[in-house]
């Protein structure tokens, strides 16, 4: 995977913000982008574009909060993602809870549980931070898999709540 | 040529606007944006084509003043049929007052005198006339160009308009999407920097696509839209309200001439045009009896009959917002682009979506193509103050195992954008792999079209499984795919071969430029004769030199200086060009024979200070 930090040239941290990473996304298109690149060769005209492509698809990533904080893990440690997969019964019984919710609640009690999902995700999202500020790898990528349950649900109980505007 | 013309050349991008119902350029000059206008001072220039019986064109006003005279070889609304197949084709018949079929791969070609036509070529004749209209307009010839396209087209739609611009001899820098295009016309001073939502209803497309504007950086947050609604809807709901009354007056329909549907297709715009600004609008129909028929429509009926279209456009709206994720409180400026925009409902209506009015200084016919002239003056300098960053509009996807869609780029994904896969082989020794390409708004099979297939050769033979091809499926600046692929184990590279399902394949664009060639006008004929004569003369030339040179046997120079005399006296002669053409090829023959030999011994007499004479 390439390193979405190292293609914009940030830091690697958790915390950066959106502007700042815009601001470097921003100056590397206006270098790299083919409308100022054209390229005589076309195997020089695909590797400006593949260029193009790459800061595109960093940019992407570093955006949402938390594909960043996933890119982060694999500096880190390549395999901690894969390796933490495996959630304990305890938390899958939780999480059927949670999605079952998702799917079932009466609509009108919908912005409650709304509001009781996003600040779950939001304490899910400040522990991972904090376990990588620590070093510690793989508590931050087993809760990143579970954060995966709530966001899913959150995701749901909004696709209904919209289906019902 | 002079360096200074060939200077000139170079330098001009021409932007064009190449729409539905109408079609303008624009350059970019020192006091910005300028449209070009013909003799008359009209900027517009009607995309419309009549093919003539004896199979030329007539392109432009010359053409929609025919279409009432010539119904069924006036070809109009093109751009509805570019990269269209199947019963999308079926659909458009319907409506259309010229013939179209289903012709190669259910591929939608117009008929007119049994031959079809492409509609990559009759939009190639459409470019062809907006180019000569702004050579006369600028003095100054043209090769280089931008062309705008509906944000929503699809691959198979920007490929295709990418070839007809080859069948007419332009290259075509950049395929830049219309929204885009308006919001540079709208925003390059510097003094809009925010967000705005770009509303673009045109002759027969919709888009909507939100922008962020910063330091000169347009980016596209996301598009949404329908290529096939737009103001010809209008027209044809109220061409159906006249047929309704003509029924109602016991016309039979079934006996209307091409004529008559031209006539109300007329009639139908014109209506909507007075509905613009009045309460109503009427019109006579003289029905060659001796009876006339009136037909009033209020702005109240036309709007009720025109609301599911309006509303679907501000869905539209909603979506591409969600998809931004920003709220239309967010949105600093709403935009307004392309003639349908006039219709007082879209603009209510988008008023109250947008709980403001819409920016309406900017010319909404003109936007697009002085859009279209920034970005060509963009491409044809060192400029970087201004940079678009635009997204391709659907899913991109290959058909995995099962039937199911893998999804590969996302919508509104900024382009250029690359993803890479790895693909293997399921049998022993196999060296070839078939892939289905897709695109579409969603992930069923159903929701997408199949844009090709593409084929990976030469995949060195190994077991099952153990190749590892990998394949970048890459999408360029101008939202259209490129495959790259390559076999890592061994490195060998894989040929890729795509076979569209929509468009013309690279083979059948090649046969059309050769056919244009053929088939076009007396001075390219005159051109072709002349590079003969020209290479004919340098033949003789260089045939009498090496023969002199060399020290062949007499039996074999023989024939070469007979051949070489009769082409002299054909060339002296002034010959007709297939005659010197089949004597130049016969002396091309005898010389290749004993090339080898005449070359040789040129070259020892050379070294050896003989010269001959």
């Amino acid at each position: 995977m390439t390193n979405p930090f190292e293609v914009l040239g940030l830091d690697p941290r958790v915390q950066i913000s959106e502007e700042q990473i815009e601001t470097r996304y921003l100056a590397l298109s206006r270098e790299h982008h083919p409308d100022f690149n054209p390229g005589t060769s076309s195997a020089e005209q695909v590797a400006i574009l593949q260029k193009s492509a790459e800061i595109n698809d960093a940019y992407r990533t570093l955006c949402d909060p938390w594909r960043r904080a996933e890119a982060l893990i694999r500096i880190h440690e390549a395999a901690a993602i894969e390796e933490t997969k495996t959630l304990c019964p305890m938390f899958l019984l939780e999480a059927m809870e949670v999605h079952e919710s998702a799917q079932e609640y009466p609509t009108d009690k919908l912005p409650a549980l709304e509001r009781q999902v996003v600040a779950k995700v939001d304490e899910y999202f400040a522990d991972v931070a904090d376990h990588i500020e620590s070093n510690e790898i793989r508590e931050a990528a087993t809760l990143l898999h579970q954060s995966n349950y709530y966001r899913k649900a959150l995701a749901d109980l909004r696709n209904r709540m919209d289906a019902k505007q | 040529m002079t360096d200074t013309s060939t200077d000139t050349v170079e330098d001009i991008v021409l932007g064009i606007d190449l729409g539905t119902t109408n079609s303008l350029t624009a350059v970019l000059g020192k006091g910005g944006p300028r449209v070009l206008r013909d003799r008359d001072g009209d900027p517009i220039v009607p995309s419309v084509v009549t093919i003539m019986a004896d199979g030329t064109f007539l392109v432009g006003k010359a053409a929609r003043d025919r279409a009432l005279e010539l119904p069924e070889r006036t070809i109009y609304s093109i751009k509805r049929l570019v990269g269209r197949a199947g019963e999308e084709v079926d659909a458009e018949s319907k409506r259309l007052a010229y013939t179209i079929r289903q012709g190669d791969r259910g591929l939608a070609r117009v008929v007119v005198d049994g031959k079809e036509y492409s509609p990559e070529e009759i939009s190639a004749e459409i470019l062809k006339k907006v180019k000569t209209t702004a050579e006369a307009a600028l003095s100054a010839e043209i090769r280089r160009v931008v062309i705008t396209v509906p944000a929503y087209f699809d691959d198979a739609q920007r490929q295709a308009t990418r070839d007809a611009a080859q069948l007419a001899g332009l290259e075509c820098l950049r395929i830049l999407n219309e929204p885009t295009a308006a919001s540079l016309a709208y925003g390059v001073d510097g003094s809009k920097d925010g967000h705005v939502l770009v509303y673009d209803l045109g002759g027969g497309t919709f888009d909507v696509s939100i922008l962020k504007i910063k330091d000169g950086i347009f980016s596209v947050k996301s598009t949404a839209g329908n290529t096939h609604l737009g103001g010809d809807d209008f027209d044809n709901l109220l061409g159906e309200r006249i047929l309704d009354v003509l029924r109602a007056a016991g016309t039979n329909l079934e006996t209307l001439t091409p004529y008559a549907c031209q006539a109300i297709r007329r009639s139908a715009e014109g209506l909507k045009i007075q509905l613009s600004s009045a309460e109503q609008a009427s019109l006579e129909i003289d029905l060659g009896t001796a009876s006339t028929q009136k037909i009033t429509v209020t702005r109240d009926d036309f709007e009720e009959m025109i609301t599911p279209f309006v509303t679907e456009t501000i869905d539209c709206c909603a979506r591409a917002l969600r998809d931004a994720g920003l709220t239309v409180e967010q949105m600093d400026d709403v935009v307004l682009v392309g003639g349908s925009t006039r219709v007082p409902l879209v603009r209510s209506r988008l008023a109250e979506f947008a709980g403001c009015d819409p920016h309406t200084q900017l010319d909404p016919d003109l936007a697009v193509g002085m859009g279209a002239a920034i970005q060509a003056g963009v491409l044809a300098s060192d400029d970087r103050s201004v940079l678009l960053l635009d997204v391709v509009p659907l899913c991109l996807g290959i058909e995995t195992m099962g039937g199911v869609i893998s999804k590969l780029i996302m919508r509104n994904a900024t382009i250029p954008t690359a993803v890479t896969e790895e693909f293997s082989t399921q049998v022993e020794n196999q060296t070839a792999v078939d892939i289905n390409i897709y695109q579409g708004e969603r992930e069923k099979i159903e929701d997408c079209r199949m844009l090709g297939a593409f084929k990976l050769r030469g995949i060195p033979p190994m077991p099952a499984g153990l190749p590892r091809i990998a394949v970048t499926f890459l999408v360029d600046a101008d939202g259209v795919l490129k495959v790259i692929a390559k076999e890592q184990r061994t490195g060998a590279e894989s040929s890729v071969h795509v076979v569209p399902s929509f468009g013309l394949s690279r083979e059948e664009v090649r046969q059309m430029m050769i056919d244009s060639i053929e088939n076009a006008e007396e001075d390219m004929a005159a051109r072709e004769a002349i590079d003969l004569r020209n290479k004919a003369e340098a033949i003789v030339k260089g045939t009498r030199k090496a023969l002199q040179l060399s020290d062949l046997p007499p039996d074999q120079t023989f024939s070469i200086k007979r051949a070489v005399k009769k082409l002299d006296e054909l060339l002296e002669d002034g010959a007709e060009t297939a005659d010197i053409h089949e004597a130049t090829e016969e002396l091309s023959h005898l010389t290749a024979q004993i090339a080898d030999d005449v070359i040789s011994s040129a070259v020892r007499k050379s070294l050896t200070g003989d010269q001959g004479s």
